[in-house]
């Protein structure tokens, strides 16, 4: 400020003869027609003198005019009237005696020197009246003002003609000087009005409005011709702006809360007259004014403006929109608050408290709890808190049951002290993204709950229990069966009315399987459309679901059916002989593997089968039958195992790919002596075994591997039995089975062998729980264990009896060993 | 130590115009793939298949066909097939299923690869 301030001014000086009298533009001339009057009335004066003859009332008389003058004329008539009538007093005639001159000089002279001090006086009092008159101008100015553009017209009006012959006024935008007003007076030539406004920018000329808005000092300058040659847009400007011939200028920034906003220029020229000193300071006092009223109007203007737009937008905005005041009042509500908000109009949501609007709805938070009005974000602005999140709620229409999830999002309008004005509150419906959302999870745990079995029965009643209670309060599958509704599935609670349940088929293409029967969640709520395209879909997913798993029974049932035929056989009653057999493939869902096994008559006894057809899953199954069937049928015609085996070969080498195959073939030739043969072929199988007591003895010699070659070596070796020994026929899924640290292997089959005792089918059973124990993980090949003891004629009865039941207990032994042994490997996992 | 086998792992490289491959660990129905491939990725310029079987722990019957199939394979392609002796579980296995006089062993790699 200090810099800037309004001392010292050179172009005080400019100004500066005028050093007496009332030194402002404002002053009227000093001379009008009243000098006139008074020199007539000072002559009409003398001439009476001259006739009358009576001087001291002359000179009396002549007092009068210029005190007359002084009453109603200017300040340089009356001192014309005052001096010619003092004239009139020496230079009368009439005058003898000297000291009645002196009396009447002195009379005339000291009315004269009253009389102009009068006009001087009142010359000055109508200055500060002329100084008053536009500063209530441009308050006046700013109050009819509605906005800037008028403004500067009511102030343009006040500064010509009475602080200029010509005006203008300039703002700084955007760091800009901008012409905004010019006025010309009544006087000038109209195209000076267009000079004006084309002024070229003068950077670095002190007498440029430029100049003084940077320095923000008020000027008083007198342009020359070489500034208006050097402001003019053109020549022609130039020449309007010169015949003007400009007397002073005065050039005085606007300045308002602190900062120059602009600044007016008021210059004299065809009227002759001259900016004074006390202009140049009374110009600031009254840009002070003019600032302040255009900043206000200015700032009202933007905010109408601003006002204006923000109505044209929000209102036709998607989004709904309220404002509230201050208070909590609704001052404005767009078309889409009006429609979501259930309103008539915005003027009936204006009108009524914001708790009226609240009671038409039930407002639940995400996690459904009730809400109040106070919880809603725009309230919480209005009770103080400095930020309000956005907030989601879930939005019942109480009149109608609809659902809407709306997400509140509020900003607070403040003023310039913090104060909270308005509260923008918009809210966006996000019904269907919720809805959407909710439909996929819904969706995603019915598929999931449908995914869960693939039993029909029980999948739809996973389905049922799925919608139960967030879609449906009640769920049901209803499903033709012979001519009559059989419900197959229901969750939740049947309602007593048969209208609030909505049906929908369970669609395959054009296929209807049956129907699912939906209850509303709650009674508040009705099914949507959205709802209602939602079962739909839960019905289609849950028709093909059905359809899948009908499939898949029928499917199962037949290769259940086809898996049956290649099962291994019941185990024929062999007198003399008991058996027993661990048999387990490693399939999961396979019930056949890779092993076989068998025992039959051959022609010259018994003969039994153990094998191993490499590979896994229905084609190992289906060659294994074929392996079993050959080796069978070629032993039960030549009775000789080694040949049985090579046909084996034979027939696996014609079919496709490799079928390789690990076999043993024996027949048993009982002696009467208690002694018994058997004729061992192998064919690349772990060798069969021998327990007698505690001795565990391999017995046979290796083959060829079936299937590998066209030709091989199998023959026959001969092996004693005695009545107690036990044969042990198996497949290498018993050596091969994974510990926790290595297999199972030879030398364990034999330990466990040899340490067991009693008939078969406790041996097996024993062997199948070492087994069963030493497991770790999933098992992956099939395992077979046939056991054979030579007891001889006599307890064939009780031990076939027994056998029977040991060979399923073993059996199913062995599926609970994988299945126990599989869990900690996956929850290690 | 888990259930887990030793971890499988299959090498392969060529030596001259032998494709040298290299299984380590338990082969068995659940690893035999990866061989396979290892067995069928083999560069164009090759006649001989070399099979290191030296560094398996485990050796079964269903690595047994793989062999069976590799050389049934490779006599119409006139590739031969060379297989460098494994441990003896491996190779008690292959004379349980006398194959060792039908299968062309070598006691190491450089035998395998001289042979060719």
């Amino acid at each position: 400020m200090t810099s800037t301030g309004p001392s010292p001014r050179p172009e005080a000086s400019l100004a500066g003869w005028r050093s007496w009298g009332v030194r402002s533009a404002f002053a009227p001339r000093p001379f009008s027609r009243g000098a006139i009057s008074g020199v007539a009335a000072v002559m009409a004066i003398a001439l009476v003198e001259v006739l009358a003859g009576d001087e001291v009332l002359v000179a009396a008389l002549l007092v009068l005019p210029p005190l007359v003058v002084a009453l109603t004329g200017r300040w340089g008539d009356t001192l014309l009237v005052a001096a010619l009538a003092l004239v009139i007093v020496l230079l009368s005639p009439l005058v003898q005696d000297t000291m009645q001159l002196a009396v009447s000089i002195v009379l005339v002279l000291a009315g004269g020197i009253v009389a102009t001090a009068v006009a001087i006086a009142r010359t000055g009092s109508f200055v500060a009246l002329e100084r008053f008159r536009l500063l209530v101008g441009v308050a006046d100015a700013a109050d009819r003002a509605d906005g800037p553009v008028e403004l500067v017209e009511g102030v343009l009006d006040l500064l010509v003609p009475a602080l200029g012959d010509v005006a203008t006024v300039d703002v700084m935008l955007g760091g800009e000087r901008r012409r905004i007003g010019t006025r010309v007076g009544s006087g000038v030539d109209p195209g000076v009005r267009g000079a004006m406004a084309r002024r070229r920018p003068l950077a670095g000329e002190r007498r440029s409005s430029e100049a003084s808005i940077a320095a923000d000092e008020a000027r008083l300058v007198e342009p020359d011709d070489q500034l208006i040659d050097a402001a003019a847009g053109s020549p022609e400007d130039a020449a309007l702006m010169k015949a003007l011939r400009i007397t002073t200028s005065l050039i005085v920034p606007l300045r308002a809360r602190g900062r120059v906003i602009g600044a007016f220029t008021a210059a004299y020229g065809p009227s002759r007259r001259r900016h004074a000193v006390a202009d140049l300071r009374f110009a600031e006092v009254l840009a002070g004014r003019v600032a302040l009223a255009l900043d206000n109007a200015g700032l009202t203007s933007e905010l109408t403006v601003a006002e204006e737009r923000f109505g044209l937008v929000v209102h036709t905005l998607a989004e709904a929109v309220t404002m509230n005041d201050a208070e909590g009042r609704i001052v404005y509500a767009n078309e889409a608050a009006v429609e979501l908000l259930h309103a008539g109009s915005a003027e009936e949501l204006i009108a009524g408290p914001p708790e009226d609007v609240m009671e038409r709805f039930a407002v639940y938070d995400e996690h459904g709890r009730p809400l109040r009005l106070e919880d809603l974000p725009s309230m919480r602005l209005l009770a103080g808190e400095p930020h309000a999140a956005p907030l989601l709620v879930r939005n019942v229409v109480r009149a109608n049951g609809e659902e809407r999830w709306l997400l509140h999002k509020v900003s607070a309008l403040r003023g310039p002290d913090g104060e909270l004005l308005r509260v923008v509150n918009v809210i966006e419906d996000l019904t269907s993204v919720k809805r959407a959302e909710r439909g996929q999870r819904l969706l995603a745990r019915a598929s999931e709950a449908l995914a869960a079995t693939m039993e029909p029965q029980r999948a739809l009643q996973e389905l049922a229990e799925a919608l139960v209670p967030e879609f449906a309060s009640w769920a049901a599958v209803e499903l033709p069966e012979r001519g009559r509704v059989d419900r197959s599935a229901a969750a939740g609670q049947e309602p007593a009315e048969a209208a609030a349940v909505l049906d929908v088929p369970l669609q395959v293409g054009a296929q209807t399987l049956g129907t699912l029967r939906l209850a509303g969640p709650d009674p508040s709520r009705a099914f949507g459309l959205d709802d209602r395209a939602l079962a739909e879909e839960l019905g289609r997913r849950a028709g093909v679901a059905l359809l899948n798993a009908r499939m898949y029974e029928r499917r199962t049932a037949i290769a259940n059916a086809l898996q049956h035929g290649l099962l291994p056989p019941a185990l024929p009653d062999v007198p003399g002989w008991p058996a027993a057999v661990a048999y387990a493939p490693a399939g999961e869902l396979s019930e056949v593997g890779g092993d076989f096994y068998d025992i039959f008559r051959g022609p010259r006894g018994w003969m039994l089968i153990v094998g191993d057809m490499v590979g896994q899953g229905p084609e190992a199954a289906t060659m294994s039958a074929l392996a079993r069937y050959t080796l069978r049928a070629a032993a039960e015609l030549t009775g000789d195992p080694a040949r049985a085996v090579a046909h084996l070969n034979a027939v696996l080498r014609g079919q496709p790919g490799v079928p390789l195959c690990t076999a043993v073939c024996a027949g048993i030739d009982e002696g009467p002596d208690g002694v018994a043969h058997l004729s061992l072929a192998s064919a690349g199988h772990p060798p069969p075994m021998v327990v007698r007591g505690t001795e565990v003895t391999a017995v046979g010699e290796p083959g060829t591997i079936a299937g590998a070659f066209d030709a091989g070596e199998w023959s026959a070796s001969d092996v004693e039995l005695r009545r107690g020994d036990v044969l042990v026929l198996y497949t290498d899924g018993v050596l091969d089975s994974l510990g926790e640290h290595d297999r199972f292997g030879e030398a364990r089959l034999r330990a466990a062998l040899g340490a067991l005792d009693g008939p078969v089918e406790q041996r097996v059973a024993g062997l199948a729980a070492r087994l069963e124990a030493f497991c770790h993980g999933e098992r992956r090949d099939d395992v077979t264990v046939l056991m054979l003891e030579y007891r001889g004629e006599g307890g064939a009865q009780r031990a076939a009896a027994s056998r029977r039941a040991a060979s399923s207990i073993t059996s199913a032994r062995l599926q609970n060993a994988k299945r126990t042994s599989e869990r900690p490997a996956s929850s290690s996992s | 130590m888990t259930a887990q086998s030793p971890v499988f792992g299959v090498s392969a490289r060529q030596v001259a115009r032998a494709h040298v491959v290299s299984p380590r660990g338990d082969l068995d129905l659940s690893t035999v793939a990866e061989l396979r491939s290892a067995i069928r990725e083999r560069p164009d310029d090759c006649d001989v298949l070399v099979l290191d079987l030296r560094d398996l722990t485990f050796f079964d019957t269903s690595g047994m066909r793989l062999v069976v199939e590799t050389m049934q394979e490779l006599a119409p392609l006139g590739m031969r097939l060379a297989i460098v002796r494994g441990p003896q579980q491996v190779q008690r296995l292959f004379a349980l299923a006398r194959m060792e006089d039908r299968l062309p062993f070598f006691d190491d790699l450089d035998g395998a690869l001289a042979a060719t």
